[in-house]
């Protein structure tokens, strides 16, 4: 009986199944991840006919895309998450626990095969919520043999520790001496050609400082309450780390060297110029591919002084949407996926380590094949990468620690630039960030959002909208005459469009206007703060950044709108001259405007690099010495570094500057408009003024500048917005630093926005903003009466 | 009716009558600067092309400027071939993506920008500002709401959100870039053509529209290099990898720890092209305007 209950269920199960469920999945965008991860797929699907998986894509790991798809609830059933934002999303309750498959320990979940530690990041008060796929150490050393052999150094076995000082009596076993043995200079002179190390991102070395000395910055990971940052630990680290960097120059400046957006450093070090570099085990693959040098890899030493000692990690793992249809379906996709029949051609590809540990210590899989030749036989110690997995900590902050934390990263980076000493940066930190921290958990307990209210509040404001513009209008009376009635009824026709968009526009600024009065995490309903927002924003005490911040946006805007404006004028005049190639010349100026924006950030950063950038190649002539007129030295002495070149995108007095020369380029735009405007002159003016004897500047001024005045008006409104609204350059290549000089207004409301999760917050700074907009454009409009000239006049 | 002729033809005509030799000087300072500038300009088309020739492992170990020691065109291939990447489909879709936005933009801004610019009607001035107030606020805070808009409206993984906003306006700025040019162009034409009892759709259409070539070649431009460029929209509103467009495709050649530049860069260059020329034809239009209707 119990065979045939057995038998009826399953057949029962198979039946009822033959519909064919779809798992939605979202991925990362990169083609090497949707390659392996569509072929994986594939793979499930033949093995599980009865699902369908359907591959998304998205930017990454924690990116906007997956908030606005919780939010409209279209979610997909399955995303990957990274251990060091896992807490966002397990805090909001929005992932589905994963213990309840009875399966969790069978071959392909295989919990107890897998890196424990890894397995612990992705719990939640214990409860798991994503099953691992692969794990990285970020702080493995990869060196260059050669540079170790020249400079008499024996290759790290893993014995090495590090102290916050020179032990010249150790050798090789002190991190620092071997820092201080690869560093190689030409006689008299201070900057070295050949650097110890380097870290991929400035904050990971800091990262690998503090997990490996086990010094805490504050009480607790995962709901900290008290800050340590003036410790006579920190301090000691923190000094060490702007030593090693400032003072004995064995890593090259965050500033020098980091202008490839990360890629240079690797470049650097395979050349030759850096001996040491940490990164993850991604970079392993990289390292076979592009070099044929002779390099290994070791473990981030140990500190002297700490019994455990921890290393910074990545990594990725599956989780299931709470909101899934499909559960069981979608965990067998996970299974598979971060299983054995996912993870093998993973490791295979070279991609990352396994977080199964039998896989990652299997040769052939992770490790090299036994038999593997050439590049792919190195690194020849890769079998570390067990041991630093075991000793990854990964650091699970909640929300409302986010800007904090972030200002803590924000004022290290100044000190391993050399904007701040430690201990002025310590003290500052000291001072400012309790009182933060106080605010952040004293704001937890808000009251419910009252919906309806704020409903009756959204409509209200539509309606006072609506009265403002018509109210004046009906009591000045309303067209009379049949005419004008007319005219009227079809100006409204031609609007029609635009009034259907209007809806959509203005439906989500009511929105966001209500949502600056919350809390609001964007995933979770939002809470009532009333002005709170506001009132924080002015308040220097809880967030100093909106003075800081509209400071440096206006002394932006002060520089580029001008500027802006009379080049791309300029320009529009040289190039309106019929000459034989002007066309050409117009195309090219274009050129800025078209090409991918990655290559003109690429462009720029080299342009503007330290050493090898053309700017101090002019300033400071070949040789890097005077160039023209001395011109480099005085500058340098200027802006604070005398005796070195300008890091113009790394010193907080010349990145504005940096960043209007990169707007200038892109002026062609302003050109179109205003060659477009120059069409509209009428050649009968400009004849008029030629025979009443008109030099060029006089007919500039009174015939051209008064008929451009339309064209003009519009790029000042709109330079005037694009200029406040400055994003996209500043974020990806600057993200807001040296020492906040570029944390421009839509940078700061971005990163409260989507990195802090605090959207009620960001929305408030928005509507700052925009009044801020709507102040400068009223001006422009009632100034506009005095010069702009319309030849077809507003009646 | 005295032909209001090309503008720069006849500055150029008077100036030369003026005398020749004066503007030998200006119009060699006039070569050197626009040649200089150029160069300026063509720096990362050069810098683009240049790794683009390049292997991963040149790149890599060569500086950033130098011409490759053996250029190859494989990356152009593997870009062009690569079944992942997908560019025959995905530089359809970017057209798609580019071309019918960029027709309802023309169409509807010129549109909504008429009565704006020529017409008296109840409440215009301040719904010029609830205009341009519409440009006010970042866009960063609406675009959670935007996108549960179009998720309710199940425009989600569609190509919607791209084509009905555009046939909506087209979004303050070219509505108010094409009223500032309507308003430049002088009445006496339209107000002649009233008299005789044209209706305002004829004066729009007849007399207004075919005045507006330089502008409307500018906001086509505009937004169709937008529309061809355009990485976030894609990336937001759209699921499936192969609906999306080349600008997100070519991003699936970088990741959070490494960008594979020499595919990058061949992609960035086959994408640059068919904008270049678009560009090039309708910039015929920025300066030879037609403008043998009205004036003075």
């Amino acid at each position: 009986l119990a065979v045939a209950c057995v038998l009826s269920c399953l057949c029962g199960g198979a039946f009822s199944s033959t519909e064919r469920v779809t798992i939605r999945t979202l991925t990362g965008l990169n083609a090497d991840n949707l390659r392996l991860y569509k072929r994986t797929a594939a793979e499930f699907e033949a093995a599980h006919p009865n699902i369908h998986i359907e591959v998304d894509a998205g930017v990454d790991m924690n990116d906007n895309k997956v908030l606005a798809m919780v939010a409209a609830g279209v979610e997909p059933d399955v995303v990957g998450i990274d251990p060091n934002y896992f807490a966002t999303y397990a805090d909001k309750n929005i992932l589905l626990p994963l213990d309840s498959f009875p399966d969790l320990n069978g071959s392909e979940a295989n919990l107890k095969g897998r890196y424990a530690n890894a397995v612990a990041s992705y719990s939640w008060h214990g409860r798991l919520y994503v099953l691992p796929r692969d794990v990285s150490c970020t702080a493995y050393i990869f060196y260059n043999k050669k540079l170790f052999r020249e400079a008499g150094v024996p290759y790290p076995d893993g014995t090495w520790t590090w102290d916050t000082h020179v032990r010249k009596e150790l050798r090789e076993r002190d991190f620092a001496w071997v820092m201080d043995q690869l560093t190689k200079r030409h006689a008299g002179e201070s900057r070295p050609y050949q650097y110890a190390f380097a870290a991929s991102w400035p904050e990971l070395y800091l990262d690998a400082l503090f997990f490996s000395s086990n010094v805490r910055l504050w009480d607790d990971d995962e709901h900290p309450t008290k800050l340590y940052l003036d410790k006579p630990e920190v301090r000691q680290i923190l000094q060490f780390a702007a030593d090693g960097a400032r003072k004995y120059r064995w890593i090259p400046n965050a500033d020098d060297i980091n202008m490839g957006a990360g890629s240079s450093i690797q470049d650097e070090f395979r050349k030759g110029h850096i001996a040491m570099v940490m990164s993850g085990s991604w970079e392993v693959k990289d390292m076979r591919h592009k070099w044929d040098g002779d390099w290994d890899i070791a473990a981030f030493p140990r500190y002297a002084h700490a019994e455990t000692s921890y290393l910074p990690g990545e990594g990725t793992g599956l989780a299931i949407m709470r909101t899934s249809k499909h559960p069981k379906e979608a965990w067998e996709w996970v299974k598979w996926y971060c299983g054995p029949h996912g993870l093998i051609p993973m490791a295979q590809a070279g991609e990352s380590q396994p977080s199964i540990r039998s896989l990652a210590r299997e040769p052939g899989i992770w490790l090299p094949a036994k038999d593997a030749v050439g590049r792919e036989r190195m690194p020849e110690h890769l079998s570390i990468c067990d041991e630093t997995a075991l000793r990854v900590k990964n650091r699970r902050l909640p929300d409302y620690f986010n800007s904090i934390y972030g200002d803590i990263e924000g004022v290290y980076g100044d000190v391993l630039r050399g904007i701040r000493p430690v201990d002025v940066a310590l003290s500052k930190l000291q001072r400012e960030e309790p009182g933060r921290l106080k605010l952040a958990l004293a704001h937890v307990d808000s009251p419910r959002y009252p919906f309806w209210p704020a409903t009756a509040v959204g409509v209200a404001l539509a309606l006072g909208l609506l009265a403002w513009i018509y109210l004046p209008e009906i009591r000045k009376g309303l067209p009379k005459t049949r005419m004008a009635k007319a005219e009227n009824r079809s100006a409204y026709l031609f609007l029609i469009p635009w009034i259907c968009g209007l809806a959509m526009t203005v439906g989500p600024m009511i929105y966001s206007l209500l949502l600056s009065l919350s809390d609001s995490n964007i995933i979770q309903t939002p809470r009532w703060r009333g002005l709170g927002n506001y009132v924080d924003a002015f308040s220097p005490a809880v967030d100093d950044t909106l003075f800081v911040s509209l400071r440096q946006t206006f002394l932006y805007a002060a520089m580029s709108i001008p500027l802006g404006i009379s080049v791309a004028l300029g320009l529009a005049l040289l190039l309106n001259r019929p000459i034989k190639g002007v066309a050409l010349y117009r195309a090219i100026y274009y050129i800025p405007s078209l090409a991918s924006a990655v290559a003109i950030s690429l462009v720029w950063m080299k342009l503007f690099d330290k050493d090898h950038g053309l700017i101090n190649a002019i300033l400071y002539g070949i040789d890097g010495r005077n160039g023209l007129f001395h011109l480099g030295p005085l500058l340098s002495r200027w802006v604070g570094t005398p005796g070195e070149p300008i890091s113009w995108l790394g010193n907080p007095k010349t990145v504005l500057p940096a960043f209007v020369m990169m707007g200038l380029w892109g002026a062609g735009g302003g050109t179109i408009i205003f060659l477009a405007a120059l069409q509209g002159i009428p050649a009968s003016y400009l004849e008029a003024a030629t025979l009443d004897g008109a030099g060029a500047i006089r007919k500039f001024r009174s015939v051209i500048l008064p008929l451009l005045s339309p064209a003009l008006f519009f790029s000042l409104i709109t330079g005037v917005i694009g200029a406040l609204q400055f994003f996209s350059q500043a974020f990806v290549i600057t993200s807001g630093g040296p020492d906040r000089a570029t944390l421009f207004y839509m940078v700061w409301v971005y990163q409260k926005a989507f990195q802090d999760l605090k959207m009620g917050y960001a929305s408030a700074l928005a509507w700052i903003l925009f009044v801020i907009i709507l102040f400068f454009t009223l001006l422009q409009v009632k100034w506009a009466k005095n010069w702009v000239h319309y030849e077809g006049e507003l009646r | 009716v005295s032909g209001r002729i090309q503008t720069d033809a006849t500055h150029y005509a008077a100036s030369a009558r003026r005398g020749i030799y004066l503007h030998w000087a200006g119009d060699f300072t006039f070569w050197i600067v626009l040649f200089l500038g150029a160069l300026l300009c063509l720096v990362p088309l050069y810098e683009m092309v240049v790794m683009s020739l390049k292997t991963a492992e040149e790149i890599s170990n060569t500086d950033l400027w130098s011409w490759p020691t053996h250029p190859t065109f494989d990356n152009y291939r593997t870009v062009l071939t690569d079944p992942e990447l997908n560019f025959i489909r995905k530089m359809a879709n970017t057209l798609f993506l580019s071309t019918l936005p960029t027709l309802g933009v023309v169409l509807t801004s010129a549109l909504v920008a008429y009565p704006f610019a020529r017409l008296r009607f109840v409440g215009r001035d301040r719904l010029f500002l609830v205009l341009l107030s519409t440009m006010m606020l970042p866009a960063v805070v609406t675009m959670i709401p935007n996108y549960v808009i179009f998720a309710k409206l199940g425009w989600i993984n569609t190509y919607w959100p791209f084509v009905v906003p555009a046939f909506f306006g087209g979004g303050a700025f070219n509505i108010f870039l094409v009223r500032q040019f309507l308003l430049a162009i002088p009445n006496e034409m339209d107000e002649a053509a009233r008299i005789d009892g044209a209706t305002h759709a004829t004066v729009f259409w007849r007399i207004l529209m075919p005045n507006c070539g330089p502008v409307l070649a500018t906001i086509s431009v505009f937004s169709f290099v937008g529309g061809f460029k355009d990485f976030f929209g894609p990336l937001l509103y759209l699921n499936d990898p192969d609906k999306m467009n080349l600008e997100v495709g070519l991003r699936t050649l970088q990741n959070a720890h490494k960008t594979d530049w020499h595919l990058m860069m061949a992609g960035a260059v086959v994408v640059m092209a068919p904008i270049l020329i678009i560009f090039v034809v309708c910039q015929r239009y920025f300066v030879k305007g037609i403008m043998l209707t009205g004036g003075k």
